[in-house]
């Protein structure tokens, strides 16, 4: 019996050493406040009330928190995590003890509170270790997908990590894993989709992938640029990095696509690795990716180098441009025809114009491939009798790669703005006031932005006509997109544009009346950085004041766009409509001038003039915009 | 949920290749012009929303699925996955005899720096031989790569 009895005493005596040594600790972290510092609120995502006194985790899984309040409360949420380090149990593979599962916590706890090994005995983190080693990181690359031809709304982009790994060079980027934030769901309905994720229908969750599967999923399937933005984290930030991504592995976050998505959460968990930035207490309103990029970037030698990974598409244009057009033609037709005249006659060229006829015809073929959507039958044969073609052909000196442009994303202007003018309406003279909280515009400074994609949200514009002591909304634009995407030989996309907003229209009486309106046509580029497009345009009005409380018109709409050098954009145009119920023509002549004066500055000359039935107006004006 | 069934999917085929068919991606089981994530909609629902649509995206304390362990790719499959989601890229760069792809697969091979353009120059002179047809899958790709370094003097130590 003795030794029994002993045993059971020094079982309780350790269990009272245990109780005695946590009390201690949670003494200690209270004296302390940690609880109310702010790498601890950073670490459980909590983020004080708008209202009321207190804090609010953005966390939505109930496993993330270890005390039954621990959302709303990181006192309780501190001392029931420091309780659970002294749990008991070893990890198993599908289990692991609180240390390791909130492995950023104890590493912050333990640093702060220096721990007794010898009284909070420490656990091995087998599973960590090996995901750690395994993803072997060396630094932490922020990966940015610009914008794809043709779609502005893919202009807010997206924000991933990428942990650049120790055997890496420069050549296999490709082999590093990604950590990325999602939303997940199945759902294939784009306005299901969008509506629920507006007000956080969906969870959003991290994850962890090969770099080359995002690779292939921007550059490839989307022609996405990519920018890759190699960060200055510490090693030990990196570590912290990677621990906070392991806490949060399983844990969902309400996905809301404006605030809480992929770059805010993003940022948040930048924060947690590099704490007093606070980056993410930025981003309370919206979070636009290429801002966040902006505002990771911003610290000082932080960005050690910016790498551009231009897409297919991208690599297509410039292999197009050193070819002369038979030349360009020739390959089109090669990637319709490997094993036929085509053939032949590529053979015939001199190598290296051999070669490029070659390796553009199998990146047009990729290209139409996802474009197109066209047949594995029609492509693999044909994409295999290529390659087969240019194994043959000599070796390539260097790879061909387009150049980066001459200013990247992050440093194009920022995508709030703030307008003040005047000018003259019919011979009345007005000062006008405009805000726009997203995101650019065709007029705006060009330098950082995909050419020709236009996207606005909630632009707002109000008139003072002193002499008449008159305020007016001009408009309230909820949504206002315009994409001119020039058509060649080799891409044929469609050119379109839509506006939802209320506006104060000349057809409807100068009232104000709500208007859903776009169209759709195509782009050419006429010369070096000058488009011309042409589309067919069609507008709702809907108000008391009109007729029959609504009004419909349908008419073209020709113009030319410029992009004069870095500092000068031009859009000009004319439309014409002719209104049902209201039984009116109108046409109309615009042009617009926006001349970049410094890095956030720039002027703005805009002429307008309206013809209806009977009456002409013209309304212009000379505004100055501020970029934020 | 797509991260579940995809995640059973890698299970069911890392233990054979039965189901090696152009669309799936499992533990390597590509082909050329693998039809995967494609077409307007898909993508621009994608970029638009950011939802999770990625082949190979783990949950990063998933445990022991398929081929990975809490999200990162086991050793032993590295090789074969990777092949499997690049076959296109891969056989752009052989016939070349240049590429990122290609110096990617010479590391997973562990291809000193040393060999590398001896390398790059056989996958390219044996095009033929590594791509035989258009229905070529990775494993076979992996194989008959094999077979042409075990040919090759200089190279047949990286023959597995």
């Amino acid at each position: 019996m003795r030794p029994l009895l002993l045993f059971v005493f020094l079982l309780s005596c350790a269990g009272l050493a245990r109780a005695d040594y946590l009390n201690e600790l949670q003494a200690a972290a209270r004296s302390a406040g940690l609880a109310g510092q702010r790498e601890w609120l950073d670490l459980g995502h909590w983020r004080p009330n708008a209202l009321l006194p207190g804090y609010t985790s953005l966390a939505d899984a109930p496993g993330f928190f270890l005390a039954p309040g621990g959302k709303i409360d990181p006192e309780a949420e501190l001392d029931a995590t420091l309780a659970a380090f002294f749990g008991p149990g070893e990890e198993t593979p599908t289990w692991q003890h609180p240390q390791c599962r909130f492995i950023a916590r104890y590493a912050w706890l333990k640093e702060r509170l220096a721990f007794d090994p010898a009284r909070l005995p420490e656990k091995h983190c087998a599973r960590f270790e090996a995901w750690h080693a395994a993803i072997d990181p060396r630094q932490v690359t922020l990966i940015f997908p610009a914008a794809y031809l043709n779609n502005p709304s893919s202009s807010f982009g997206h924000t991933l990590l990428r942990v650049d790994n120790t055997q890496q060079s420069e050549a296999t980027r490709l082999y590093s894993y990604a950590i990325n934030f999602a939303a997940e769901t199945d759902e294939t309905n784009g306005v299901v989709f969008a509506a629920k994720g507006l007000f956080g229908g969906y969870p959003g969750l991290f994850s962890i992938t090969p770099y080359y599967e995002k690779v292939k999923e921007y550059n490839d399937l989307e022609n996405r640029d990519i920018w890759e933005y190699e960060l200055a984290f510490t090693p030990a930030e990196t570590r912290r990095l990677l621990e906070h991504a392991w806490e949060l592995g399983q844990v969902n976050f309400d996905y809301y696509f404006l605030s809480e998505n992929c770059s805010y959460q993003l940022v948040a968990l930048m924060d947690v690795a590099r704490p007093g930035r606070h980056l993410a207490d930025r981003f309370p309103g919206w979070a636009i990716p290429s801002d966040t990029v902006r505002a990771t970037l911003e610290e000082e030698g932080f960005l050690r180098r910016a790498h551009y990974r231009p897409s297919n598409a991208t690599l297509i244009r410039h292999r197009v441009a050193g070819l002369t057009p038979p030349l360009a033609r020739l390959a089109r037709e090669l990637a319709a025809d490997p094993e036929g005249e085509p053939r032949t006659r590529t053979l015939a060229l001199a190598p290296v114009q051999a070669v490029a006829v070659t390796e553009l015809a199998y990146d047009y073929l990729q290209y139409r491939r996802v474009d197109e959507d066209l047949p594995r039958d029609y492509v693999a044969p044909r994409a295999l009798a290529l390659l087969r073609l240019r194994s043959t052909l000599p070796a390539a000196d260097a790879p061909v790669s387009p150049p980066a442009p001459a200013v990247r994303p992050d440093q194009g202007h920022g995508t709030a703005r703030v307008a003040l003018g005047a000018g003259a309406r019919d011979g009345e003279g007005f000062t006008e006031l405009r805000v726009r909280p997203a995101y650019h515009d065709l007029i705006d400074p060009q330098a950082g932005y995909a050419p020709g994609a236009q996207i606005n949200f909630f632009d707002l514009a109000g008139r003072w006509y002193p002499d008449q002591d008159d305020f007016e909304l001009r408009w309230f634009r909820f949504v206002d997109i315009v994409s001119l995407s020039p058509r060649d030989d080799f891409f044929q996309p469609l050119s379109w544009r839509i506006t939802a907003a209320f506006e104060n229209r000349a057809v409807a009486g100068d009232e104000v009346v709500f208007t859903v309106n776009g169209g759709a046509g195509g782009t050419w580029e006429w010369r070096p950085n000058v488009y011309a497009f042409a589309m067919l345009e069609a507008d709702v009005l809907a108000d008391d004041s009109l007729p029959k409380g609504y009004s419909l018109a349908a008419g073209p709409l020709l113009g030319v766009y410029a992009n004069v050098g870095d500092d000068l954009n031009l859009l000009a145009g004319a439309r014409a409509r002719r209104y049902t119920e209201l039984w009116t023509n109108e046409t109309e002549v615009f042009a617009q001038a926006g001349f970049t004066l410094a890095d956030h500055m720039a002027l703005r000359l805009e002429l307008r003039a309206t013809r209806l039935e009977h009456t002409d107006l013209i309304d212009g004006g000379l505004s100055l915009h501020w970029y934020f | 949920m797509k991260k579940i069934a995809f995640s059973a999917l890698a299970l069911a085929l890392s233990s054979g290749t039965a189901f090696a068919q152009q669309n799936n991606v499992g533990c390597g089981l590509g082909s050329m012009v693998f039809d995967g994530q494609s077409g307007i909609a898909p993508q621009v629902l994608a970029a638009t929303t950011n939802g999770t649509s990625g082949n190979q995206t783990f949950g990063i304390t998933s445990g022991t699925l398929g081929c990975t362990q809490d999200g990162t790719v086991s050793s032993t499959v590295k090789l074969s996955m990777f092949t499997g989601s690049n076959m296109d890229k891969l056989a752009a760069d052989m016939s070349k005899g240049q590429g990122e792809a290609l110096e990617t697969l010479a590391d997973l091979m562990g291809v000193e720096a040393a060999d590398k353009a001896a390398f790059f120059t056989a996958t390219r002179d044996n095009f033929d031989k590594v791509f035989t047809s258009s229905n070529v899958t990775a494993e076979e790709v992996i194989a008959n790569l094999n077979e042409v370094l075990a040919a090759d003097a200089e190279l047949s130590r990286y023959a597995a």
